[in-house]
């Protein structure tokens, strides 16, 4: 497995505290002519999704790194500030870490587009596509990768053609044990394991307080895992894969409680079943078009099929996620790291 | 591996704690059947509920006859192994458990069991028997139920991933995870409180948190102010201070807390605190031993609540209605508790303008709720932080006012003037204060000299008589708009009018749960707390606590109006479904906003 090749050498200046100098804003600063110690970074966190919180967590956590790699990183929140702040700041790079409605489904990148200034990750068409669950799995699936057979219901469905009878064709047809999350959003809001048939409708009411469609997706039993993918000149290349092994379940609980579960990075998995699953990652970075970075979690089931479960534009950054963790696996330092990205960001669109 | 799995066997062994590597090892020695892992723990997801565990341990190490299961002293093994765990009990579970351990630790017994002479107790060898069971020999010498491997989760994994990898450690990114005390498993992460994150927005029309309007403040007068402290007297200020709190503070806090009727205090009984939350953990520090009871109303404070928990109280609520904390409620939880050989060590009660549920205990009531904690020899923690912010009238007098023996009267300066401070206080008899006053030295040495030279200072140079007075007006403005918009917006729930505080208590239409709602709620901008928050034990999922403290009338209104389609949309669901969401239900300590969120 190849880890990214470091983008520029690093450079050890000191931390650069969270202050904009009066004055400093308003000389302009191109890109392209700019020492690397000068970069400037907006990160944006925060919103107002249902994953605000864990967004601010990840936000500071990649200001904290960028700043010990020498660049002027500061946390901004998505409010009707921003582009004021933007406007007047011209920042070299944006970086959103807006898990979460808004962050995800491409709109504030749309905007970002308009701003013209360079910013993280991917843009706004395929962000859309990929936030979307079922849309994201026709395309794995045209590309020829495996995720799990799911059912989409919007909840109209349901009041049209009666509650019971619509559960009752999932039980007996569909068949058990079955997902159920929310076709947009991530951080296991709003997601059920229904192992019996008479916890399907519950399952129903609390993904549908997430939002107005629902996934039914076949569960599928093996090893979890989540593979990352950072892009280098010489294209998308795979982290280690991590291994999540949790009691009860990757809830919300699990995913930010740090010690319940326990993570295997790298994986405990064979060279081939290592290369496979990374090769599957890179795929399907690919086939949703996606852009600097992306985590595509899946699970290797015991016939060594990988079947995707979600692939995530802007994957978690907080001390528990697991990006991070993997690239730590792979022998990164994070703020090198992370101050690759911001600069392969700049120069994309210069 | 063709053989059927005998359920009642896997059953009772995944109910005593058994992973599935330890069970498929137990069917392989005792019934010869052979079955992978993956099985069993298929067959619990489908068939149990229990949760998933990896103990290779037995909990009860024996294998028990049929006619000794049923046996308190085998319900209470499994109740002691699911309290370690961070798993909440059930009330019968906690009770049983509580009244096995007593007996243990008063004739210091452990429990053994032997299948020709059923359960019997033996005497605990130190050191050796460190929980409540004497383990058999063999479990001792030999371990014949421990896999080879030291790390079962590793090894389940590994088999499930075909066997694929050696099985190597993983990484808890939390190294501590298996040191924390029994008490800190219930402190977890909980997607209802990340819900709240959103609540300082100003998007968001926050009826969620309890923070006073402070905006309300004369702000430059106050600055002026402390200027003034710190210029003169800074090097007082600045240092150390008592551990019972500055004498002068101590005696403006009486002139306080006469306005409530208390006249026949000293400044001697008075302890100054950081906030009226560090007196009632203080309180419960020195009053309760784990399992002991503390009564409370129904519902009760959240902040008191996790206290309580913390000290691993068992609280049991007392019914309320229009007029308080029902008495005869009260006698019959006491004959209760007697009966039951348990030790009530106090009655938690907030007389004034309730949080959350609004109400205030009527003069009669204060008299025979003294009169049947006397009798029954059970002291009163009074806490009152809202007393002077009544809407329609003065004060009625403490029950501390009638009883100083009896009663330990907690106050705050945090709702009538400014929490940043964090100074509260409590009056307590001299014994009690002494107590208190080197329980409050062990944890924080002394409160802020600052602070309450600060406080003392507004007390003397600001009308805070007035400003108490402005605050009620503004309240009481809050309260009518939202009273309004409930009224027009949302007739299909029920509240009760409060004639004080910050709190209105909303009981929700039919069939709804306010804890599954509260993403939609986001969603809509509008946030509450889900009536969960104020129960020890789950109850309070039909209610929610709207607070109108802090946005000003027009958000209320637009608020309420969120909410109701909030409601509304929610209701449609549960009609379709003909069920409320499947929400974890154990009691979290952690399902209410930060203190610093609106």
């Amino acid at each position: 497995m190849t880890v990214p090749t470091p983008l520029s050498p690093t450079n050890g200046s000191p931390t650069i505290p969270d202050v904009v100098a009066p004055g400093l804003a308003d000389v302009p600063h191109p890109a392209a002519a700019r020492g690397a110690g000068s970069l400037r970074v907006v990160v944006l966190a925060g919103g107002l999704s249902h994953e605000r919180d864990v967004s601010l967590r990840s936000g500071r956590r990649v200001a904290e790194a960028l700043r010990a790699a020498g660049v002027h990183a500061t946390v901004h929140d998505v409010d009707s500030d921003l582009l004021g702040y933007l406007d007047t700041h011209r920042p070299d790079v944006v970086w959103p870490l807006l898990h979460g409605a808004g962050g995800e489904d491409g709109s504030l990148r749309d905007v970002l587009e308009l701003t013209g200034i360079p910013y993280v990750g991917t843009g706004p068409r395929a962000s859309r596509l990929a936030w979307d669950k079922p849309i994201a799995k026709e395309r794995l699936l045209s590309a020829g990768l495996h995720t799990p057979e799911w059912l989409t219901l919007p909840q109209e469905l349901f009041r049209d053609l009666g509650a019971q009878g619509v559960l009752t064709i999932v039980a007996e047809r569909f068949g058990l044990p079955v997902v159920v999350k929310p076709t947009r959003g991530g951080s296991a809001l709003g997601v059920t394991r229904v192992d019996v048939a008479d916890r399907l409708a519950r399952a129903m009411v609390d993904c549908f307080a997430y939002g107005g469609n629902a996934l039914i997706e076949r569960a599928i039993d093996g090893v979890e895992l989540a593979v990352s993918v950072i892009e280098s000149p010489e294209g998308p290349v795979a982290l280690p894969a991590v291994e999540v092994v949790v009691e009860g379940g990757y809830d919300y609980d699990a995913r930010y409680n740090a010690g319940r579960v326990e993570y295997f990075a790298p994986a405990r998995l064979s060279a081939d079943q290592a290369e496979h699953v990374a090769d599957v990652a890179i795929a399907a970075h690919r086939a949703l078009d996606l852009c600097h970075l992306s985590r595509t979690d899946l699970i290797l089931q015991a016939d060594g099929t990988a079947q995707v479960l979600e692939v995530n534009v802007a994957p978690g950054m907080t001390e528990t996620s697991l990006l991070p963790q993997a690239a730590v696996a792979a022998g990164h330092d994070l703020s090198s790291l992370y101050r690759q990205i911001v600069e392969a960001a700049a120069r994309s669109t210069v | 591996m063709a053989r059927k799995l005998p359920a009642d066997l896997v059953t009772r062994l995944l109910e005593e704690g058994l992973g599935p590597s330890a069970i498929v090892e137990h069917l392989r020695e005792h019934e010869d059947i052979e079955v992978s892992p993956q099985a069993i723990s298929t067959f619990r997801k489908r068939h149990t509920d229990v949760p998933a565990q990896h103990s290779t341990r037995r909990v009860v190490p024996w294998d028990v006859r049929p006619e000794h299961r049923s046996s308190g002293y085998r319900r209470a093994i499994l109740a002691f192994h699911r309290r370690a765990q961070g798993r909440t009990l059930t009330g019968e579970e906690r009770r049983n458990l509580d009244h096995v351990e007593r007996t243990l630790r008063g004739a210091d017994q452990v429990i053994t069991y032997d299948p020709d002479e059923g359960w019997t107790l033996v005497p605990a060898r130190p050191g050796i028997d460190t929980g409540i069971i004497r383990e058999p020999e063999a479990a001792m010498t030999e371990q014949p139920m421990h896999p080879t491997t030291p790390h079962p989760t590793s090894a389940a994994a590994a088999a499930a991933a075909g066997g694929a990898a050696e099985a190597a450690g993983g990484t808890r990114l939390d190294p501590w995870y298996s040191s924390y005390a029994q008490r800190a498993h219930g402190m977890r992460a909980s997607e209802i409180r990340a819900l709240f994150s959103v609540a300082n927005r100003p998007e968001v029309v926050s009826l969620a948190g309890g923070m006073p309007f402070i905006q309300g403040l004369p702000l430059d007068v106050i600055g002026e102010a402390m200027k003034r402290l710190i210029a003169t007297k800074g090097a007082t200020a600045l240092q150390y201070g008592s551990g019972q709190g500055d004498e002068e503070l101590r005696e403006r806090i009486l002139e306080v807390v006469a306005l409530e009727g208390i006249t026949n205090a000293h400044p001697d009984d008075v302890v100054v605190t950081t906030g009226s939350q560090q007196a009632l953990d203080l309180v419960t520090r020195i009053f309760v031993d784990p399992g002991d009871v503390v009564l409370a109303e129904a519902p009760s404070y959240v902040g008191a609540l996790g206290v309580f928990r913390s000290y691993e109280a068992q609280v049991e609520h007392v019914e309320m209605d229009a007029e308080g904390l029902i008495p005869e409620a009260l006698e019959s939880a006491l004959v209760g508790a007697r009966a039951a050989g348990k030790r009530v060590k106090f009655l938690y009660t907030i007389p004034n303008y309730h949080n959350p549920a609004g109400v205030t205990l009527t003069l009669e009531r204060r008299h025979r709720v003294l009169e049947i904690c006397q009798r029954f020899g059970v002291l009163i923690v009074e806490d009152n932080p809202y007393g002077l912010l009544g809407f329609d009238r003065e004060p009625l007098p403490a029950m501390r006012a009638f009883d100083a023996e009896g009663v330990l009267y907690l106050g705050s300066f945090s709702k009538t003037f400014a929490p940043g401070y964090r100074v509260g206080w409590v009056i307590a008899p001299h014994a009690v204060r002494e107590k208190l006053v080197l329980a409050s030295e062990s944890s924080i040495l002394s409160p802020s000299n600052a602070s309450q030279m600060a406080i003392t200072t507004y007390l003397e140079t600001c009308d805070w008589r007035g400003q108490i007075k402005s605050y009620r007006e503004l309240y009481r403005e809050r309260r009518d708009a939202m009273i309004g918009a409930l009224s027009e917006h949302l007739p299909s729930a029920t509240w009760n009018v409060p004639d004080g505080g910050f709190y209105v208590w909303v009981k929700l239409p039919e069939g709804l749960d306010a804890r599954s709602m509260l993403p939609r709620a986001v969603t809509e901008r509008v946030a509450y707390v889900p009536g969960t928050a104020f129960f020890y034990d789950g109850q309070g999922a039909d209610h929610m606590r709207l607070s109108f403290c802090y946005p000003t009338p027009e958000r209320i209104r637009e608020g309420v109006r969120r909410l109701a389609s909030v409601v509304n949309a929610e209701a449609d669901l549960v009609r379709l479904f003909g069920t409320h969401a499947q929400l974890d239900n154990d009691p979290r300590d952690a399902e209410y906003p930060a203190p610093d969120l609106a």
